[in-house]
């Protein structure tokens, strides 16, 4: 079936949508088609290599549908309260039916959030548990391909999938990945441990302690919760930073139609190509890493990184539930970092009257698939 | 309000005045937001770079033809011969 959906930034002729349909973030590369991150930096770019994800998912059977939009280089959620992003493509496209599941990277926690204010899931895996080779990448210290489905137990069929070690991925762990099946088997969680001072001003605070009460909850206070956000924005900004350098109009990519020497070449193109979100993290990120901020910025943010990665204890609880919306742009971000920046799975759901984001332990996707059959009842 | 250009010029970008005077706005609040950190104490904490923290593996040194020549050359905006033409350096 030819389709041309909105979501869509390229969708391939001739493939059946529906079960066994998969859609990709266009952040994804398929070898010999284009693959543009959502910029006008890469229009026209055509991927010379093909994902490791896509070969996974194509030996098990799936077809690929296409490449779904997303916002440039996927850098919009990091500034919320800037302005309405549209929705992910990967999102409407799961929620249309017209792909099984979606594939993206979703660094910034905007795709998760509109996945579960639509009704789907998003799954998040350790970092380093999916192979990132073949993904264009944007804050690599967090980069990892995650999973939009409609039920979780689609998602853990993916997830056993796409994950193991990969040698073309030089920052993975060196297990064998996660088995569909194991949240069945695997410990059920006894203790959720709900967050004070994230839950405050968050109309899906009676949907986390519902979800919660379903299981033995307990209190907690999560560290530096207000500063999550400005920590957030200085890593991923200077890392895009550097990531974008590589955008230059010469190897591949937009480049300036006139210029005068290499310097201009330079600059004419990046100025031309880059979206405001980008050059504003590029930007941003010049400035976390310039010699006289280097200390009390970037430094300081990779500090505190680690203080609230390791004030999580999960010998005291097996799940931190969050919620998924606030009333602050800077809470917003703040709920939707903490996976990323301590490397943790966790995933998005929609529950009862509002959402839930739950967190384990690192390598304890199981964890949070029993919980979830437990909740939903599945 | 903060003066984005020398940030132009490490990330080389030329800003229109309009971009610029948006952008360095936008800039001064997330410069607000950092500022903030310094209020808590990381005492002697280590900074965080990754959260793998493995140690490097490192693969044989054999060789290995992963993309040719004329899939790299396919994206470039512009080549000569199969190289990449640029202005000319000196």
């Amino acid at each position: 079936m030819d389709f041309d959906m909105e979501c869509f930034s390229t969708g391939y002729e001739g493939v059946e949508p529906g079960d066994g349909s998969v859609a990709l973030e266009d952040s994804i590369m398929h070898k010999g088609r284009s693959a543009t991150a959502g910029s006008r930096m890469l229009e026209g770019f055509i991927s010379p290599i093909s994902a490791t994800v896509i070969a996974r998912l194509e030996s098990a059977g799936y077809r690929i549908l296409g490449k779904t939009t997303m916002d440039e280089f996927g850098a919009s959620g990091l500034f919320p309260g800037a302005g309405d992003s549209p929705t992910s493509g990967s999102v409407v496209a799961v929620e249309q039916g017209l792909a099984e599941f979606a594939l993206c990277n979703d660094y910034s926690g905007s795709v998760r959030r509109s996945a579960a204010s639509h009704g789907l899931f998003y799954i998040h895996p350790t970092y380093g548990t999916v192979s990132r080779y073949g993904l264009i990448h944007c804050v690599p210290s967090m980069d990892q391909i995650g999973i939009v489905c409609r039920a979780p137990d689609g998602g853990e069929r993916v997830l056993s999938i796409i994950s193991g070690n990969d040698p073309n991925d030089g920052a993975m762990l060196p297990d064998t990945g996660f088995a569909a099946g194991e949240g069945s088997r695997g410990r059920k969680p006894a203790v959720v441990a709900v967050a004070r001072n994230a839950m405050a001003a968050s109309a899906d605070s009676p949907a986390v302690w519902d979800f919660a009460e379903r299981f033995e909850a307990v209190e907690f206070e999560l560290e530096h919760f207000s500063l999550i956000g400005a920590v957030m924005q200085a890593l991923c900004c200077a890392e895009i930073s550097s990531s974008l350098c590589r955008y230059d109009g010469v190897k591949f990519g937009h480049r300036a139609a006139d210029y005068k020497d290499m310097r201009e070449l330079y600059t004419k193109t990046r100025t031309e190509a880059f979206g405001v979100e980008a050059k504003l993290a590029a930007l941003a990120g010049a400035m976390v890493l310039a010699q006289e901020n280097y200390s009390k910025y970037y430094d300081k943010s990779m500090r505190l990184r680690r203080v609230i990665k390791e004030s999580l204890d999960f010998e005291k609880y097996d799940l931190i539930a969050l919620p998924i919306c606030s009333a602050s742009p800077e809470g917003l971000l703040a709920l939707h970092s903490l996976p990323q920046l301590c490397g943790l799975p966790s995933i998005t759901a929609p529950f009862g009257n509002g959402g839930v984001t739950l967190i384990a332990d690192a390598g304890r996707e199981d964890v949070l698939f029993a919980a979830l059959r437990e909740a939903l009842k599945l | 309000m903060l003066d984005i250009k020398q940030y132009e010029d490490m990330t080389m970008l030329d800003l229109p005045e309009d971009e610029r005077s948006l952008l360095s706005g936008r800039i001064d609040a997330l410069r607000a937001g950092f500022d903030s950190m310094a209020q808590a104490d990381t005492g002697d904490t280590q900074p965080l770079v990754t959260v793998l923290e493995l140690c490097n593996i490192l693969r044989e040194d054999s060789s290995a033809k992963l993309i040719s020549r004329e899939e790299l050359m396919q994206n470039a905006p512009e080549q000569q011969d199969g190289y990449f033409r640029v202005p000319a350096t000196l």
